[in-house]
């Protein structure tokens, strides 16, 4: 479908500007569109009117920045190749190797066209709400940034090399991000805003990037047109090496059981994401997030005066827990990328086991594993905060405390709640992994709904979330406004799928009420059971029956899990 | 010599421990088809790369059209046409984009040409790549390939995959294409009678080497396979020179030989043996006794 009229390149340069705008141009659209209709409207709508225009225009710069990083992940197979799942690095063209073209010009016009989109991405919403709300419009320096980046990043996917070589690439690219070299000191005029003076001597590190960069992804793709450099480099890294070295140490290797299939799946499904591997993951994480804050605070201004706090070391473990989930759920329903396609193999499709057997056994192991990726981090971090580094000793001490509040409980409200936290998370991640995965492979426009309603609540949160003071009561006011979507829309799913589950054959009446029995054990466990005053509520009625609804989540998760995984399976 | 397309010599390719090239020398020239034979992984493809500079050559000399193709990929590239093996097609876009997209790379595409094959397949121009079948999708990467007319011609299994229509479809394209005065084609392809049928040079490779380079009129009248009879039984064929392979037991035995009827009567007699019956080897006879001996030879060494 197209609105535009179809074009007629005439040269090779005009083909592959061409052929990005094809692979881009949806993604643009929605970016501007998004940014330049919704963000008036929120700012209009939930912003508090006693901030000032500076702190208005710096957390709008940064939402915009944070809206580009949405577009970049979005354009992803223009970024990355997809060939081989996420270990394969390489120029993202390279189909068009064949093709009568240099490789100056197969490297430099792509390149050129992606940071043009992303100035372009930037510049229209920035002057748009210059003229509707007066905040402040871009400046020189942030162009230079995000070219910057855009060619940093390219040059690292795209030049691929042998080894180790491509790690330490990266490694050394975001220790200079992390040590601040690729971005300079700023500051701002205090009314309106905008940035006021640059350290020019720093800005000849990202100046640099912008002219070397090229250069370096040029010559890479030459290297990799006439074969010299494998594109597979990041998986055959030292520390990939070190991990398919351990995966096969013959004491994790167990003989697969041949007396019963769902046995069977079990050892597969172990054998590819290994228990063992997982805590292993942990440690290293928690490695890597204590480098990660001890670096921060080496480099803050006042290193080591309070010490690293444990809302620091959460958020990291958070968001590294967040795309091991995500990564260990999505392949749980069986999805691999081949040629740039997201797939699941015929092999796991045609597995004589029933999808809810499949699906447990598998998502069963990563949650699992995901478990104890989050021991691994606890462990290691625990252990530094007892032994190695005073600086990690508060966070020690918030965790002991934490720790002892919920040991003083009694055992059964212990046991109670840690099946509660376990229930809520298992539900939150099957959720969000058969959203993921659905929309990844299902064309189905129930779904696509629900995943515009979560988009759209998640964005709104995001960026309110970015105006600090008054922000509570502003996502609040969000929030509740939006609640009774959640009170409609979850009974309303767990009938729509219970319904197709039963017509599709894909569930028994039986399997069926069983769930709905778990599901009413879940709902037992989970009730939050929030205490209302009548007097101090203005949405009684609302709450209450949000309360009702919410505990269906974990039956919710389960039937939304198992439709996407008959729909994988069997359309 | 003027007229020679590609020009290889004693080109070597070793991928770890695997030799996939080993000291190749092959000429193509003007006008000609060339059929390229070998079982899977014998370096066929890794022929074809060299050829169209997506592989350099680390030793030995590659020239097409008197260029290097990894130093002249604009000059080399465009009057070469390419379908490959996997047919690698944007699955995003649409036919029709494709072509709007392959032609701003050559001078000569012939639209008219295009749209004539699209017809004869009965492809729909506004049909996304995703949504074609697998004889579909390697049909408009054959259009893809041929509608600029190219000097050289290079198809990886034109044909693996498909079913007896399309590869009709195909192949009567590409009879099409070189029939146009002065193009070289060469394809690689499993289907020996195929390669029979099109060619009119045999080269067949295996284990990186090309163990036959020759024209199919003079491949046909070397090789024959012949039945012959002994006096006294044998557990093994005596071992005679210009046998390529044998089957049989006892007193009867078939060979694939390339040797004249009065030649192999001569090696024959000293063992006491004659032959009853001798016709000309198809080329697969050929094939699988060239590949057995290499094979042989290889457990031998």
């Amino acid at each position: 479908m197209s609105f535009l009229p179809a074009l007629n390149p005439r040269t090779p340069t005009q083909a592959l500007l061409w052929k990005c705008w094809l692979r881009t141009r949806w993604k643009l659209f929605f970016h501007q569109a998004v940014t330049l209709i919704i963000l008036p409207v929120i700012y209009v709508r939930y912003v508090p009117e006693d901030r000032t225009l500076a702190e208005l225009s710096e957390a709008n710069v940064t939402i915009l920045i944070a809206s580009l990083f949405i577009l970049f992940a979005s354009c992803g197979s223009m970024m990355y190749r997809m060939k081989n799942a996420w270990d394969s690095s390489g120029f993202v063209l390279d189909s068009d190797y064949k093709y009568p073209i240099s490789s100056l010009r197969l490297s430099l016009v792509p390149q050129t066209y992606l940071v043009a989109m992303f100035l372009v991405a930037y510049t229209v919403p920035s002057v748009a709400l210059h003229f509707i709300l007066g905040y402040a419009l871009p400046h020189w320096l942030s162009y230079i940034l995000i070219a910057e980046f855009m060619l940093l990043v390219m040059m690292l996917y795209w030049t691929a090399s042998d080894g180790w070589l491509t790690s330490a690439r990266w490694v050394f690219a975001l220790a200079l991000y992390w040590g601040g070299y690729l971005v300079p000191d700023i500051t701002r005029d205090e009314t309106t805003g905008q940035i006021d003076s640059v350290s020019l001597i720093q800005l000849v590190i990202p100046v640099l990037i912008c002219i070397v960069a090229p250069i370096i992804t040029t010559r890479g793709v030459k290297l990799q047109r006439c074969g010299d450099v494998s594109e597979k480099a990041i998986g055959d890294s030292l520390l990939f090496r070190i991990v398919r070295r351990i995966q096969s140490l013959s004491f994790l290797k167990s003989p697969c059981p041949t007396d019963s299939p769902l046995l069977a799946e079990f050892w597969l499904i172990r054998q590819k994401r290994g228990l063992f591997l997982r805590l292993l993951t942990g440690l290293g994480l928690g490695v890597l997030i204590a480098a990660m804050v001890a670096g921060m605070d080496v480099w803050s201004d006042s290193p080591g005066n309070e010490g690293i706090n444990l809302f620091e070391i959460a958020f990291f473990a958070g968001i590294f827990l967040i795309v091991v989930a995500i990564v260990g759920a999505v392949t749980s329903f069986g999805v691999s990328y081949i040629h740039e396609t997201p797939r699941v193999s015929v092999f796991l499709r045609t597995r004589p086991l029933a999808t809810s057997k499949l699906l447990y056994t598998r998502f069963a192991v990563t949650f699992a594993g995901l478990l104890l990726v989050a021991l691994g981090m606890i462990v290691v971090l625990y252990g530094i905060g007892g032994l190695m580094l005073n600086a990690f000793s508060s966070a020690r001490e918030e965790f002991d405390a934490l720790m002892s509040v919920f040991l003083s409980q009694s055992a059964s409200d212990i046991v109670v709640q840690s099946l509660r936290t376990l229930i809520s998370l298992a539900s939150i991640l099957l959720v969000f992994c058969a959203l993921i995965t659905g929309l990844l492979l299902i064309r189905n426009s129930f779904l696509k709904l629900g995943a515009g309603v979560v988009v759209y609540l998640l964005v709104a949160t995001v960026i309110l979330g970015f105006f600090a003071d008054s922000i509570e009561i502003s996502i609040f006011d969000f929030l509740v406004s939006h609640l009774w979507i959640l009170v409609v829309g979850l009974p309303v799913a767990v009938i729509y799928f219970s319904y197709d589950l039963l017509k599709n054959h894909v569930t028994s009446l039986l399997h069926l009420s069983i769930l709905f029995v778990v599901g009413a054990i879940c709902y037992w466990l989970t009730n939050t059971d929030i205490e209302l005053d009548p007097e101090t509520t203005d949405h009684l009625l609302l709450f209450q029956s949000f309360d009702l609804t919410y505990n269906l989540l974990p039956l919710f998760a389960l039937l939304f899990a198992l439709w996407t995984m008959s729909r994988i399976r069997h359309t | 010599m003027t007229d020679q397309v590609v020009r290889i010599s004693n080109l070597s390719r070793q991928f770890g421990n695997v030799k996939a090239l080993d000291n190749v020398s092959f000429c193509a020239s003007q006008g000609k088809v060339y059929g390229l034979v070998g079982s899977n992984g014998a370096g066929k493809t890794t022929l074809i790369k060299h050829i169209l500079g997506l592989l350099r050559a680390r030793s030995g000399d590659v020239e097409v059209f008197g260029l290097n193709p990894v130093q002249h990929p604009e000059q080399v590239l465009v009057d070469i046409g390419y379908l490959s093996e996997n047919r690698e097609l944007p699955d995003w876009m649409s036919i029709d984009q494709l072509m709007r997209y392959t032609k701003a790379f050559y001078p000569n595409w012939d639209q008219s040409y295009a749209d004539e094959l699209l017809d004869t397949f009965g492809l729909t121009p506004d049909k996304k790549i995703k949504d074609l079948s697998r004889g579909m999708r390697a049909q408009t990467a054959l259009i893809a390939a041929v509608a600029h007319k190219p000097k050289l011609l290079l198809l990886d299994e034109p044909s693996s995959g498909l079913d007896a229509i399309v590869r009709k479809d195909i192949l009567n394209a590409v009879v099409r294409t070189i029939s146009e005065e002065g193009r070289t084609v060469i394809f690689s392809s499993h289907l020996l009678e195929e390669v029979e049928r099109l060619s009119d040079h045999v080269v067949m490779i295996q284990q990186g080497h090309i163990v036959l380079d020759d024209s199919l009129e003079q491949v046909n009248e070397t090789h024959h396979l012949s039945s012959v009879r002994f006096d006294e039984p044998h557990d093994a064929l005596p071992a005679m020179e210009g046998v390529l392979s044998s089957d049989g037991e006892g007193r009867l035995w078939t060979i694939t030989h390339s040797l004249s009827a009065a030649e192999l009567g001569n090696r024959l007699a000293p063992h006491k043996g004659e032959i009853i019956e001798s016709r000309n080897a198809t080329l697969e006879e050929i094939f699988v006794a060239r590949a057995g001996r290499i094979l042989i030879e290889e457990i031998a060494a």
